[in-house]
């Protein structure tokens, strides 16, 4: 035991640790020196001077401790919120932009779906709002591709947890967003559901190549689903590290038993516990 | 695990009907065997302590004093629940309209909402003959001090259900750059329903309250006006009679309100 883990030490530094800053300009997501606190407590700061560019078609994850400000990211880039200093860009438009609207998937950590309609119902939930503007949304694909063929008339309260993280997925895919935002869609599931809308997501991810961004505590479905992982302090929450993952796709969740995840789940928990004793430290 | 699909015909399905016919039955049964004994009970009490009926009538002589004025008791209990039944629809759904404002404009709650307290605190007998000044001694004003009564409840109600509404939900409307009418019909209401039928529930009593006392401010016919005439002649049973009746006509506007909430919140399967 203890020798396996002093031959696993010494193995070479764990995988790419640079950061994507060099590509800002090109980036699809552009995160400009970004900062971020709540009005009415200006000197406490949740994000604190953010860089960072995302590319086009890449999925990448933001780890951190709980309550750091993960969401808040998420929010900002969907517009939600806007930063107190510095700014974002995505795809040459701010997140507010209304041309934005029908290009931004939200899967947020308890789902909204809403009791009085059926699954196909809450599907089409964002396509009644946008009306016109969005692509039509084919429910019933939605739901296949999900795994929920057979359930399109239950409503969301007749659904297991598992059922309902793939179901608020499906509602978010429905009008095909460019861009995904999952915030800990995750977390609420037991292990053998967990693995299952895992699995599910890595599935749309290589079929349909949007943009994701995934905000988890979990550092194995980071790995697991991502190009690149980013390391946050706790709050406030700066980029400490960028690892990124070098796993071929397409990955199914086999790839857990691989040695490059096992590398990479390394480098990214060196780099957590890293980011911690800094934070203490300052 | 998922539930057994809505609809569907378990092998059970026959058996657990029955069961709930048994059980609605068996409450019914209880139900009634409570009125038999409380109107048993007064009915012994009456005589036993020999009380005189115009201090207070044994169950028999009410019914006896009813029926003989049958028709006029029944239209007069007509009146007044029309009066509050439009009362109720009016106060309501000015309550409603205010709600929505003011969970939409924060600000305006802000400035406005305690005039609306002030008011609510003025007892409603207090309001009563202004009321009949302005408006008269007809209809009108028994409409408007039933809908004076509803509306603060209906209000409160309303603009507490539209705070419900989850904040992921009104992230996606915004996400989805969602007008606010849209965030309003799609979420916001639907959110806001239990609270809503709550607030019509409890008006829907109030407003026969609003209805009376106004009648007995000034009035030529409705349960008010007949509990008036008859506490003027001493006529106790005939008060029993009209008080009754009010409860009566009180508690059917309450569970046909119950009925409807029942049917729309069933599908959410609470």
């Amino acid at each position: 035991m203890m020798d396996s883990e002093l031959r696993v030490r010494a193995e070479p530094p764990p995988p790419e640790t640079s950061s994507t800053d060099s590509t800002l300009e090109a980036a699809y997501v552009q995160l400009t020196d970004m900062s971020f606190s709540f009005a009415g407590s200006p000197d406490k700061r949740v994000l604190s001077s953010i860089r960072l560019g995302i590319d086009r078609g890449t999925f990448v994850s933001f780890v951190g401790p709980s309550g750091c400000g993960k969401t808040t990211l998420l929010r900002l880039v969907a517009g939600i919120l806007s930063p107190t200093e510095g700014q974002i860009v995505i795809d040459g438009r701010a997140p507010t932009d209304p041309q934005r609207h029908y290009r931004t998937g939200f899967v947020f950590q308890h789902p909204v779906l809403l009791d009085w309609r059926s699954a196909r119902e809450n599907v089409e939930l964002p396509s009644e709002i946008l009306g016109g503007r969005a692509p039509v949304v084919h429910a019933q694909r939605m739901l296949d591709l999900v795994g929920l063929t057979g359930y399109e008339d239950h409503r969301p309260f007749e659904l297991s947890g598992g059922m309902r993280s793939r179901l608020s997925l499906a509602q978010a895919l429905g009008y095909a967003p460019e861009l995904l935002l999952l915030d800990e869609p995750f977390s609420t599931l037991d292990e053998a559901s967990r693995e299952l809308v895992c699995s599910e997501v890595l599935k749309i991810f290589e079929d349909r190549r949007p943009t994701v961004l995934l905000v988890t505590h979990r550092v194995d479905e980071a790995v697991l689903l991502s190009d690149w992982v980013h390391v946050l302090t706790p709050r406030p929450a700066r980029l400490h590290r960028s690892i990124k993952v070098d796993m071929p796709r397409p990955r199914t969740v086999a790839a857990f038993d691989t040695a490059a995840y096992a590398d990479c789940v390394r480098a990214v928990r060196i780099a957590v516990r890293e980011a911690g004793i800094e934070a203490e430290r300052t | 695990m998922t539930r057994a699909p809505r609809g569907s015909t378990s092998p059970l399905g026959g058996s657990e009907r029955d069961a709930a016919w048994s059980l609605r039955i068996r409450e019914g049964g209880l139900f009634l065997l409570g009125v038999v004994m409380v109107v048993a009970g007064w009915d012994a009490a009456v005589r036993v302590l020999g009380i005189p009926p115009y201090l207070f009538p044994a169950p028999g002589r009410i019914l006896r004093v009813a029926a003989a004025d049958g028709s006029g008791l029944v239209s007069d209990l007509a009146i007044t629940l029309l009066e509050a039944g439009l009362g109720w629809a009016a106060g309501c759904v000015a309550g409603a309209s205010l709600g929505v404002v003011f969970s939409r404009f924060r600000r305006v709650e802000r400035a406005f909402a305690p005039y609306f307290v002030a008011l609510q605190a003025v007892p409603i007998v207090a309001t009563a003959p202004l009321v009949i000044i302005w408006f008269g001694n007809g209809i009108l004003s028994k409409v408007v001090l039933a809908a004076m009564v509803c509306f603060f409840p209906m209000l409160v109600n309303c603009s507490v259900g539209l705070g419900q509404t989850p904040q992921e939900a009104l992230d996606l409307m915004a996400i989805l750059g969602a007008s606010p009418r849209q965030a309003l019909w799609k979420v916001r209401i639907p959110y806001a329903l239990p609270h809503i039928f709550s607030g019509l529930r409890v008006t829907s009593a109030l407003s026969v309250v609003g209805a009376v006392v106004a009648e007995l401010a000034g009035a030529t016919n409705g349960i008010g006006f007949r509990i008036l005439v008859a506490s003027y002649r001493t006529d106790t049973p005939m008060l029993f009679a009209a008080i009754i009746a009010a409860a009566l006509g009180s508690v059917a506007l309450y569970q046909s309100v119950l009925a409807v909430e029942a049917r729309f919140l069933s599908s959410r399967g609470r």
